[in-house]
């Protein structure tokens, strides 16, 4: 992997997992049954962008539907998605087989490569900002 | 092109060629078409002239004032049977028939005035041959290629899935949550059939029906009846048996119309839903539409041909080609989740499994 340009390490990422994700992506029949398998979905007074369904099919979903080739500002908002909105416990349950937390680890490797990984400042900034709301 | 576009294309396409064929023109059946060796032993004789079928525009009589009882009677035919020869067989149905078209055709002074004005070659052969030779094909070699398809294309996407996944080496027990073990009077009943009755509260629990009753109940019913009703109508046992050499139990076709209409019902619902609720919603792609669009078709051509609304022959020629197109599709599209839901709920490692599950991604 060393000595690739960025684009060429997605592809390569890509077209390693591409059977897999296909299989995932194409046997997804947007049911939104595994949306209460999430604790987070469940946490978030289930707000639907924390269905595990959801989180794959945007991140992942898109990265594959336009082969790596996505503007920034979509990387941007895959971030939170991908970082934040999911923590890779591998709990969440698709009766149909799929394996979500898969999915949603091979986006993270493709945003990683981008350049769009999880910052500890900017948390460390959300913390500040809790804790000022919790002390006023 | 996306492969979804092409699915929704071809099956447009294939329902705009039958529909097209059907037009409004029907092709009379032959006075010995439904005719079988009992009958002949009963003393009905086979028509002794032979001329080509008769192909006839139900428009152009309804535009000359014609009314459907004229022709359809309602007497002595309780289950409103429209194909004439199914009762009227041999030279006496012949008569029958004969003398029901020309005494009015001669009366009125209009329509064709010889023998060939109907039985014409032209219409009813090319016509006929086509739609009946249409109909031989799906019936026998087109439901061998069919379930031939889906089979292999089962087998194909199921090992797809194995070689994805591998076996677990130790495969980690059930998780049971604490707080559910302390609160269970059940589970610390030491008799092993309330071990087993918290056992099946458990898994119950913590399934579906669970966290979604609704779903749950309304997905269950669903998925039951779209394959009971099928497969237990007594017309596809005859063809299984024609074509395959075997059949399954049979229930009423009264009791299936019935699970038809329950199916097109709970398909109206995933329909609102996907549209309405949200979290649906958002996950939600026109392909899934035309997926619900593919799987409603069949069902609801075969309430158009239980009922006999529109024209029964070109009604129950589009209900087999579409319900072949969907068997087919089954393993190449998003309703491969068939053969994955079987997998996934019985071998895959996971708290919410049904089986054993010891197998991981
Ligand atoms: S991941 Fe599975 S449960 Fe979730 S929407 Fe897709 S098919 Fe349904
Ligand atoms: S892996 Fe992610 S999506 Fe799945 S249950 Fe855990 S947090 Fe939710």
């Amino acid at each position: 992997m060393k000595g690739l340009k960025t684009e060429e390490k997605i592809k390569l990422i890509l077209q390693r997992r591409e059977a897999m994700i296909k299989l995932c992506l194409s046997a997804c029949v947007h049911c939104s049954l595994c949306a209460e398998s999430c604790f987070k979905f469940h946490n978030h007074s289930k707000d639907p962008s924390y269905m595990p369904s959801y989180k794959a099919l945007h991140s992942i979903g898109k990265i594959f539907r336009k082969k790596g080739k996505l503007k920034d500002e979509e990387f941007e908002e895959m971030k939170d998605l991908i970082w934040n909105k999911c923590v890779l416990c591998m709990r969440c349950y698709c009766p149909m087989g799929i394996s979500i937390p898969l999915l949603i680890a091979a986006a993270r490797a493709v945003c990683r490569e981008k350049g769009y990984y999880r910052t500890y400042d900017v948390i460390s900034k959300r913390i500040e900002k809790s804790k000022k709301v919790l002390t006023k | 092109m996306k492969p979804w576009i092409c699915n929704c294309a071809v099956f447009i396409f294939i329902i705009a060629v039958t529909s097209a064929m059907a037009a409004d023109t029907v092709i009379i059946h032959r006075v010995d078409d439904f005719i079988t060796p009992a009958d002949i032993k009963s003393g009905i004789s086979p028509a002794d002239r032979d001329a080509p079928r008769v192909a006839m525009s139900h428009k152009s009589h309804e535009k000359a004032g014609l009314e459907c009882i004229q022709c359809h009677h309602k007497e002595n035919n309780d289950t409103r049977i429209y194909q004439c020869a199914k009762c009227h067989k041999g030279n006496a149905g012949m008569e029958i028939m004969h003398s029901a078209c020309i005494d009015c055709h001669t009366k009125s002074g209009s329509g064709p005035a010889d023998c060939s004005g109907c039985h014409s070659r032209k219409d009813a052969e090319l016509k006929g041959f086509i739609r009946f030779s249409l109909f031989d094909f799906v019936k026998g070699p087109g439901l061998w290629i069919t379930f031939l398809v889906f089979a292999l294309g089962c087998y194909y996407r199921v090992t797809q899935m194995i070689k994805f996944t591998w076996m677990m080496k130790h495969p980690t027990s059930h998780f049971i949550s604490p707080d559910l073990i302390r609160t269970s009077i059940f589970y610390k009943n030491k008799n092993p059939l309330m071990k087993l009755l918290f056992k099946i509260k458990y898994s119950f629990r913590k399934s579906v029906f669970g966290w979604n009753p609704v779903m749950g109940t309304v997905s269950s019913i669903f998925h039951l009846l779209i394959f009971t009703a099928p497969l237990t109508l007594p017309a596809h046992n005859i063809l299984f048996d024609e074509a395959f050499r075997i059949s399954f139990i049979t229930l009423p076709e009264g009791l299936i119309d019935k699970f038809v209409v329950v199916i097109i019902g709970i398909m109206i619902f995933f329909l609102l839903r996907r549209v309405f609720y949200p979290r649906v919603r958002m996950i939600s792609t026109l392909g899934d539409f035309g997926i619900l669009l593919m799987v409603a078709v069949p069902f609801i051509t075969a309430y158009f041909a239980y009922h006999q609304y529109a024209d029964y022959r070109s009604v129950l020629l589009a209900h087999i080609i579409t319900g072949e197109i969907v068997i087919m599709a089954i393993p190449f599209s998003r309703l491969g989740h068939m053969p994955f839901f079987l997998f996934a709920r019985f071998f895959m490692s996971s708290e919410y499994t049904l089986g054993v599950g010891n197998r991981r991604w």
